[in-house]
């Protein structure tokens, strides 16, 4: 997958945060896309005889009551979601936070420096976009999906939506109302019995996909369900998986939280890092310069010397991580195997384990915190090393001196 | 932006620990794609394609143990030869973060080998050519032995037709001295060299860099893919442009 595409789909989680829906008998949807591969095709049922099918608006209705209620739903004026944000496919992992409040001031946080660290705005005007620390507007913005109450105005933000039918999707049967939305029809799939929102998807005017989210998980807060786990699945099947640890209503926002940042505004933002990456002081930094390329090239290849304690050369590197390329510490995707990671590390690697004594320090975090994984610096991703390798041993080469020759290929 | 397109050329000189020149990239903190340390012993590692094609991938992004890159990283810091390696390798637990790969790791006593996992990952397979050359691409070596030699040309002619144009060339210069201008030529044989196609989002596939390690010597010399540009004596066509070759040493 490009970093492009992955930049592209950590844009538009959006949705996740606007569409609580109510626990119900199911705890997952009836089926998976944890492959990230197409869900089967789903079957338009006809209803059997007798059966008189609800109208859109009983849909809605019970979709409203199945969140909680019209007064449960009213009653918050801001929401705060912390979690974690992942693409299992390409090994990027990281934190995601929305902030959304009244009537439709929305902002998203991605902290995951390969993809820049995006951040997503609108403060109920402009919607803006920064990534690796530039800010630009964007001229295209889904902006009835930033409305707060959202699930209460369906109806009104999408006056041509309409129930297309019955369907099974997986193992559960699900209303399916579409609105065309200028070409690129929306589709929102309720679960018949619980009222539940599984699926929204946006397909283009051929009916090709290009864009879903299923939700699962769901759970309570304050009376009000929402999804705390969202599967994303976009067009070049890219799965992201965004698994919320908390979700707090009625915080204090400041408005201004939502406004482009001015000062930074402007531009395409170029690669983050650059001749003009900021200047970084370390001890163990003895030097730090570009050898190689630059900015116009596709390539710019710095040579970094550093000396000193294995700890020293942590906190060295994970200050460049941070500083150049706004890395934060990786959460950890699952305590237990941090902790014996950890534990492995200490033991049979030493050198490695004092070099990310380091990085806690260079982060402000304890090495024992099984909360992070402190054993990586990832500042870009996607690993698909080399293309061809030839030693060549001492009684080959003319001046009998081995030689290894390697060519890494672009990945 | 490619993941590659950023690489960093890290010294280390720690005070526990070799001495070490990395071309690293991805991970900042272990992420050694091709090295050599203050002993001579380099390393290096590439996808193994077939084996992720055939029975198909289990990447573990939370594994524990070493992944690909930070394997590496633990020879160079604690591995002064071949024996050495081979011995961190078979102690260490490893796993893959993303797609399988198999190493090249040589010594400044003239010995190589390769390093590869079964396709199930529960054998490990330690290929050497004593005194002659050996060439890794992107498929097992080890599915492919000619007893417990690597493969010639003629058995993988169908597998991988670099691995095939590498062999075919050294041998036809049995016998002689090679020089570094052949070895160099040599590799240039093999590079990616497709054109970009106009208004292609992605960057072409590129080699990215030419390396070429001596152990013995604590050396590298390395020239790095920049740019495709217009050529301009011949109107229409691409050009590859590649820095000079920049030298380092450890000593």
């Amino acid at each position: 997958m490009s970093q492009k595409r992955l930049l592209l789909s950590f844009s538009l989680i959006l949705l996740a945060a606007l569409l609580p829906a109510r626990s119900g008998a199911a705890k997952e949807p009836g089926y998976s896309s944890q492959t990230g591969r197409q869900a089967p095709p789903v079957k338009t049922t006809e209803p059997k005889v007798g059966e008189a099918p609800p109208t859109l608006e009983q849909i809605l209705d019970k979709y409203v009551q199945a969140l909680g209620g019209k007064a449960a739903l009213l009653a918050p004026n801001s929401r705060v979601m912390k979690g974690t944000i992942e693409a299992p496919a390409i090994g990027a992992k990281g934190t995601n936070e929305i902030y959304a409040k009244t009537p439709d001031k929305l902002l998203t946080e991605v902290a995951l420096a390969p993809a820049g660290n995006p951040r997503t705005g609108f403060n109920g005007d402009t919607a803006w976009q920064e990534e690796h620390g530039k800010v630009k507007e964007l001229t295209v913005y889904p902006k009835r999906d930033a409305d707060f109450y959202l699930p209460l105005k369906l109806r009104e933000l999408f006056p041509r939506i309409e129930l297309k039918g019955k369907e099974k999707l997986g193992a559960r049967e699900v209303y399916r109302l579409e609105a065309p939305r200028l070409g690129n029809p929306r589709r929102w799939y309720f679960d018949t019995e619980s009222g539940l929102l599984l699926r929204v998807e946006t397909r283009n005017s051929e009916g090709n996909l290009l864009s879903r989210e299923d939700y699962e998980d769901y759970r309570a807060v304050d009376g009000i369900q929402y999804p705390f786990t969202t599967r994303r699945l976009d067009q070049d099947q890219t799965e992201i998986v965004i698994k919320y640890s908390e979700i707090k209503h009625n915080v204090p926002l400041d408005d201004a939280k939502f406004d482009m940042p001015a000062a930074k505004s402007g531009g395409e933002a170029p690669a983050p890092q650059t001749k003009r990456a900021p200047h970084i002081e370390h001890k163990a930094i003895q030097q730090d310069r570009v050898i190689a390329g630059g900015p116009k090239d596709f390539m710019e290849v710095r040579h970094l010397a550093l000396k000193g304690s294995n700890e020293e050369i942590g906190q060295a590197l994970a200050t460049i991580a941070k500083e150049r390329y706004r890395l934060r510490p990786m959460p950890s995707a699952d305590r237990f195997r941090t902790r014996v990671g950890r534990q492995y590390i200490k033991e049979r690697y030493p050198i490695l384990f004092e070099r990310m004594r380091g990085v806690a320090t260079a982060f402000g975090r304890q090495l024992e915190d099984d909360a992070w994984d402190l054993s990586f610096l990832e500042y870009t991703f996607n690993l698909r090393p080399g293309c061809s390798v030839v030693y060549y041993p001492p009684g080959m080469t003319a001046d009998g001196n081995g030689v290894m020759n390697i060519l890494p290929a672009t990945c | 932006m490619a993941a590659t397109a950023r690489p960093y050329l890290i010294e280390l000189r720690p005070d526990r620990g070799y001495a070490s020149l990395a071309l690293c990239a991805y991970d900042l903190l272990s992420g050694v794609l091709d090295g050599i340390n203050s002993e001579g012993l380099t390393v290096t590692m590439l996808a193994d394609d077939e084996l992720y094609d055939k029975f198909g991938m289990e990447p573990a992004d939370d594994g524990v143990g070493l992944g690909v890159q930070q394997t590496l990283r633990l020879l160079l810091d604690t591995c002064a030869t071949v024996e050495e390696a081979k011995e961190a390798l078979l102690l260490t637990k490893q796993y893959y973060e993303f797609i399988p790969v198999h190493y090249l790791i040589a010594d400044r006593h003239g010995k190589a080998f390769v390093w590869e996992y079964s396709q199930f990952h529960n054998r490990e397979y330690i290929i050497e050519n004593p005194k002659e050359p050996l060439i890794t691409t992107n498929f097992s070596l080890h599915r492919y032995l000619d007893g417990k030699k690597p493969p010639s040309a003629r058995q993988v002619k169908e597998v991988c037709s670099r691995y095939c144009s590498l062999a075919e060339r050294i041998a036809a210069k049995q016998g002689e001295r090679l020089t570094p201008d052949f070895i160099k030529e040599n590799q240039r044989a093999v590079s990616a060299t497709e054109p970009n196609p106009q208004g292609a989002p992605q960057p072409p596939t590129r080699t990215l860099w030419h390396a070429l390690y001596v152990p013995e010597r604590r050396a590298a010399q390395v020239s790095f893919y920049l740019r495709d540009e217009t050529d301009p004596a011949k109107p229409g066509k691409i050009r590859i442009v590649r820095s000079d070759y920049l030298e380092f040493s450890l000593k």
